[in-house]
C-alpha cells in the first residue's frame, strides 16, 4: 500500500505541476462534446455521446501517463517495486484522471443534450465508476505492454477498445437506461458484467503486470 | 575457518538476443565482492545489455546470472544501485522530492533522503527541480539516487557521458571513496582512462565475447582502439 501512495502522489504531483494529460484529455473530451452534440442533441443519444467522449479521452490520456514514466520504469524495477503495485498505482492514477473528465463534462453533457445527466448524476455515477475502472485498468495493461514501442499512440486504441468493448456496451447500456429515468435495480445485470470485468482485468493484470515490465 | 563471499556478479555463458540477433554472444564475467572492474567497449558492442543482466533487469537467451551467489530476485535486485547516462530522475521534481520518492520505494525513513541532501554539493539543489540542473549536477543526483539504500554493487553505465573535467573528476573522487568503503563497481565505459582512475581490472567486449580481466594499465591503447575499429581481437 506504501508504494501505491508513493507512486499515486508522485503522479498526481507531476499533473498538477504540469496540467499535461488533464489539459489535453479535458480539451479533447470538451470537443468531443460539442461535436457530437451538433450531430444529434437528443437525450437519446446522451449515453452513446458520453462512452465515446470518455473513450477517446482515455485512450490519450493513458498513452500520455505511460508515456511520461517510459524513462523511469529502470528506476522503478530497480527499487524492486513489484509489476502489481506498479500497475495498481498507475491504474488508480488513470482512473483518478478520467473520473475528473467524467465529472466535469456531466454539466455539459447536461446542457446539450439531456438535463438527465446532471439530475441523474447520483444513480449515474455506478456505470460511470465501473465503467471507468474497465476503461483504465485495460488501459493501463496495454500502456504498460507497449510503453517502449514507436507507434504506441496508434497502438494503444487499436488494442485497448476491442479489449474494453464488453465495458463500453454494458456502460453505454446502463447510462441510457438511467438517463431515461429506469432506477437502479433495472441495470442491474449490466452494472454485475461490469463488477465482474473489472475484478477478473484487475486481478490478471496484476498478476501478469511484471511480464509486461520485463523487456 | 571462513566462508569464501560469493561474488559479486557472475554471469556464465550469457548469451542475450534481440529479436534472433545475438548481442552477446557467450559471456563469462566474475566480479568479486569489493573489486572495480570495467567493462570496455565500443558503442553498440553490448555494453548496456551486460549491465542490465548485471542489474537483473533483463534475463539471458541462454547462460546463467548470480548476484552474491543467488539467482537475480527481486531481494537480491535491492542490493543493486544503477547510474547510468540517462537520467532515471522525474523532470518535474524537485531534487529533494525525488530522492524522498526512491527512498519511499526502497521502504528507507525520508530522513534518508535528508542525509543524501546534507552533502555539500547536493544541498544547494534540494529545492530545483530536476529539469533545471546541469549535466554534472543531475549525475550527482543520479549517484546520490544509486547509493540511497547503500547498495552492496554499484553499476555504473558511461557516468562520464556528457561531463565536463571538473565534474567528471569530482565523480572520480566519489566513486574512489565507495570503493573505498568496500562497495563493488562494475563500470561500462568506452574509455580505459576512466578504467584506470579508478585502478579498476579491464575486460573488453568484442564481438559478444569478453576478454580475461587485466589490469588498466596492461592495456595498450593503440591495440584496444585497432580492437574497437575492426571489433574483434
Amino acid at each position: 500500500m506504501r508504494t501505491i501512495r508513493l507512486l499515486v502522489a508522485k503522479d498526481l504531483r507531476l499533473e498538477w505541476r504540469t496540467r499535461e494529460i488533464t489539459t489535453t484529455v479535458g480539451l479533447l473530451a470538451l470537443l468531443l462534446v460539442i461535436v457530437l452534440a451538433a450531430v444529434r442533441p437528443e437525450p437519446a443519444a446522451a449515453a452513446s455521446a458520453m462512452w465515446v467522449t470518455y473513450a477517446f479521452a482515455a485512450t490519450l490520456g493513458f498513452t500520455r501517463a505511460f508515456a511520461l514514466e517510459r524513462d523511469h520504469l529502470t528506476g522503478l524495477r530497480l527499487a524492486a517495486a513489484d509489476g502489481g503495485v506498479v500497475f495498481l498505482g498507475k491504474a488508480l492514477v488513470n482512473w483518478v484522471l478520467l473520473a475528473a473528465v467524467q465529472a466535469a463534462s456531466l454539466p455539459a453533457f447536461g446542457a446539450l443534450f439531456t438535463e438527465a445527466a446532471l439530475a441523474r448524476a447520483g444513480a449515474l455515477a455506478a456505470p460511470l465508476v465501473l465503467g471507468g475502472v474497465g476503461l483504465a485498468v485495460v488501459g493501463t495493461l496495454f500502456g504498460g505492454l507497449i510503453v517502449q514501442a514507436r507507434l504506441r499512440e496508434a497502438l494503444l486504441p487499436l488494442l485497448m477498445l476491442p479489449v474494453a468493448l464488453p465495458v463500453l456496451i454494458a456502460a453505454t447500456s446502463a447510462t441510457a437506461a438511467l438517463l431515461d429515468g429506469a432506477p437502479l435495480r433495472a441495470v442491474g445485470g449490466q452494472l454485475q458484467l461490469l463488477v465482474a470485468f473489472d475484478i477478473l482485468f484487475v486481478t490478471a493484470s496484476w498478476l501478469l503486470f511484471e511480464f509486461v515490465l520485463e523487456e | 575457518m571462513t566462508r569464501p563471499q560469493a561474488p559479486a556478479v557472475e554471469l556464465a555463458g550469457v548469451v542475450k538476443a534481440f529479436d534472433h540477433r545475438p548481442v552477446l554472444r557467450g559471456v563469462d564475467l566474475r566480479v568479486e565482492q569489493g573489486r572495480a572492474v570495467a567493462v570496455l567497449g565500443a558503442n553498440g558492442s553490448g555494453k548496456t545489455t551486460l549491465l542490465r543482466l548485471a542489474a537483473a533487469l533483463t534475463s539471458p537467451t541462454r547462460g546463467t546470472v548470480a548476484l552474491f551467489g543467488r539467482p537475480p530476485a527481486r531481494e537480491v535486485r535491492r542490493r543493486v544501485g544503477l547510474v547510468t547516462h540517462e537520467s532515471l530522475l522525474y523532470d518535474n521534481l524537485t531534487v529533494a522530492e525525488n530522492l524522498r520518492f526512491f527512498a519511499g520505494l526502497y521502504g528507507l525513513a525520508p530522513s534518508r533522503a535528508a542525509e543524501a541532501l546534507a552533502s555539500p554539493p547536493l544541498a544547494p539543489l534540494a529545492g530545483r527541480r530536476a529539469r533545471v540542473l546541469s549535466r554534472g549536477q543531475r549525475q550527482q543526483v543520479n549517484l546520490a539516487r544509486a547509493l540511497l539504500h547503500d547498495p552492496d554493487l554499484l553499476l555504473l553505465d558511461e557516468p562520464y557521458t556528457g561531463l565536463d573535467v571538473t565534474a567528471a573528476s569530482r565523480l572520480t573522487a566519489v566513486l574512489r571513496a565507495e570503493r573505498g568503503r568496500g562497495r563493488t563497481l562494475l563500470l561500462a565505459t568506452h574509455d580505459p582512462e576512466e578504467a584506470r582512475a579508478l585502478d579498476a581490472e579491464v575486460a573488453v567486449l568484442l564481438g559478444g565475447r569478453l576478454t580475461e580481466l587485466l589490469p588498466a594499465d596492461a592495456l595498450d591503447p593503440a591495440r584496444l582502439a585497432a580492437w574497437f575499429r575492426d571489433g574483434r581481437r
